[in-house]
């Protein structure tokens, strides 16, 4: 079995609020992206994999196993929750100390484990003596990182892991996730920063409404998408006879004109069958075209075109 | 739209986590670990404090020296009877609510242990603070009861210890929980305590069985100055002991059960 979490015909609702609609899906080994909207269900999803919530109908399994009151399962998960909620008044070490306890390693190990997470994580080491309560929220992030870090989990479930951090944090957490992934750890994280799980995720699932509106590999979702819109940027000598001949063809949604730049900005309405059509009508548009840029469709571009 | 991801599959066996072996020892450790170190901080020692030391100072400078009824009445009916219910509803009824509205539950939730074991392993971490705090606190009234001197305080000390203990024990659990069942689990414990050990209790029937008072009242009544003040009988004190215990398993075993298949919401937690 290829697959870490297997989810057939999930659903999970809050009295008449759906959190989860009628979702099916396999999520395999390796780096997964989770994106949408605020609502959606990613934080429900990751509870109920995390075993905190149970589903309203249908199954959840992770690594073969329900995960609600599973301790067998739960010490190969590690949860990084996405509320930057942690125990104020405790000193970073000790609270991964304990929980290092809670989660069967011995006193020594767990000190020690403690220490060179925190390491990994990248908390520099003179404020590993200050209680919680003085942490900035990303200092915070990098915490609730460690203790997720701390039993070595095959599976990590990271709730907006993101949050909080400066662009070189991210960076850093981008790199440290990497790294496990490299080393066999498989990752579900999510995220609203879409540029994050573009560079980091091959694999993509996206919610919306308590629904999966499209799961897979990122390059597969974006040929799925051939049939979006697309934005053309034209720079020509003449960009309102062009504008004007590519809209009697109707082949446009749209356009926008920078007659000082003379760059012409198209939204074609089916790229499928513009570009078939393209060459010949830029010759019988009979304008000098010195440059032609499309702009490429970013995950989050996807993102918005499915959540809307 | 639905896409088959494309990346190789690889192995998800090898376990490197297959090493770590949660204990119910090591469990407790954990959980005592953070909770001594979450009750004794630089925030909460005013409070701690204040609450240690309050009722001997008071008794203190209320009982004037050689008079044995007034102590009592501050050591048996406002201590032991009333405060310290209170206490244990405060501290044992919080300690799932608490972490719950701090949004913290989930790191424990989702540790490997049973929601039953954790919720076994939080209960005795309390009651361990719990029998500390009262262990100082009792201490204290003693020492009160001997400058004020207080002839019988000595030969009482033992029975108030370990009534003192028991009753953290009984109360702890039921204060656990009503702390399961619902999110103001003080005003619970109040009316409970209305109902049960000030209403019931006193009824002089079969019937005041049900209230925990009125048992530590008759394991209180072996000591003869209390006896001799309060006219409690002594009788039935190994079943009142029994029934002490059998309430303290009952009540937790209620609590791990309504744990293991309730969901607990930090959402829910703040919208009611």
């Amino acid at each position: 079995m290829n697959s870490v979490i297997q989810a057939r015909e999930l659903s999970r609702w809050y009295g008449i609020v759906m959190g989860l609609n009628n979702v099916s899906f396999d999520i395999d080994v390796g780096l997964t992206g989770l994106v949408g909207p605020n609502g959606a269900g990613k934080s429900t999803l990751i509870q109920i994999i995390t075993g905190q919530l149970q589903p309203s109908s249908g199954e959840l399994t992770v690594f073969g196993e329900i995960p609600w009151n599973n301790p067998r399962l739960l010490k190969r998960i590690g949860y990084c929750p996405e509320r930057e909620a942690v125990p104020r008044d405790l000193q970073p070490l000790a609270w991964l100390r304990g929980l290092g306890l809670i989660s069967g390693i011995s006193p020594a190990e767990a000190t020690r484990r403690s220490e060179l997470i925190l390491e990994r994580v990248q908390l520099p080491r003179e404020h590993w003596s200050k209680t919680m309560s003085q942490y900035s929220k990303g200092m915070r992030q990098r915490v609730k990182l460690a203790q997720a870090l701390l039993h070595e989990p095959k599976l990590l479930v990271l709730d907006e892991p993101m949050n909080g951090l400066d662009p070189m944090g991210r960076q850093e957490m981008a790199q440290i996730l990497k790294e496990l992934a490299a080393a066999g750890t498989s990752i579900l994280i999510s995220s609203h920063i879409l540029a994050e799980l573009e560079s980091l995720c091959k694999n993509i699932l996206i919610l919306n409404w308590g629904r999966i509106l499209a799961s897979g590999d990122q390059k597969d979702i974006r040929a799925d998408l051939k049939n979006w819109s697309e934005q053309l940027s034209v720079r020509c000598d003449q960009p309102e006879k062009l504008a004007r001949h590519l809209f009697d063809a109707g082949v446009l949604l749209g356009f926008d004109l920078d007659a000082m730049e003379g760059t012409l900005n198209i939204r074609v309405k089916d790229p499928g069958s513009f570009y078939e059509r393209w060459v010949d009508l830029l010759i019988e548009s009979n304008v000098t075209v010195s440059e032609i840029r499309s702009q490429n469709r970013s995950l989050k571009q996807i993102f918005e075109k499915v959540t809307t | 739209m639905s896409l088959t991801m494309t990346e190789a599959p690889r192995s998800v066996s090898s376990d490197a986590a297959a090493s770590i072996q949660p204990t119910w020892l090591g469990g407790l450790r954990g959980l005592w670990s953070l909770t001594w170190r979450s009750q004794l901080t630089f925030r909460r020692l005013p409070l701690l404090m204040a609450t240690l030391s309050i009722i001997p100072l008071l008794a203190y400078f209320t009982v004037d020296s050689g008079r044995a009824d007034p102590y009592f009445h501050w050591v048996i009916e406002f201590y032991l009877l009333l405060l310290l219910p209170l206490y244990c509803l405060s501290v044992c009824g919080g300690m799932i609510r608490d972490d719950l509205q701090a949004d913290t539950l989930g790191f424990l939730t989702t540790r490997p242990m049973s929601r039953a074991q954790l919720l076994v392993s939080k209960y005795l971490c309390q009651v361990a603070w719990l029998q500390i705090m009262a262990l100082v606190s009792g201490a204290l009234l003693c020492g009160v009861g001997i400058v004020r001197s207080i002839s019988s305080v000595v030969s009482f000390a033992p029975l108030f210890f370990g009534t003192q203990c028991l009753e953290i024990v009984a109360y702890g659990a039921l204060s656990s929980l009503l702390g399961l069942i619902h999110q103001r689990y003080m005003v619970l414990g109040i009316i409970y305590g209305f109902i049960v050990e000030v209403g019931i209790g006193r009824i002089p029937t079969n019937i005041n069985n049900l209230s925990l008072s009125r048992h530590l009242r008759s394991i209180l009544a072996n000591n003869e100055a209390i006896h001799g003040i309060y006219e409690w009988s002594p009788e039935g004190t190994f079943s009142s002991l029994v029934i002490m215990l059998i309430a303290a398993v009952l009540f937790l075993g209620i609590g791990a059960a309504f744990f293991t298949f309730k969901e607990f919401h930090h959402s829910d937690e703040m919208q009611k």
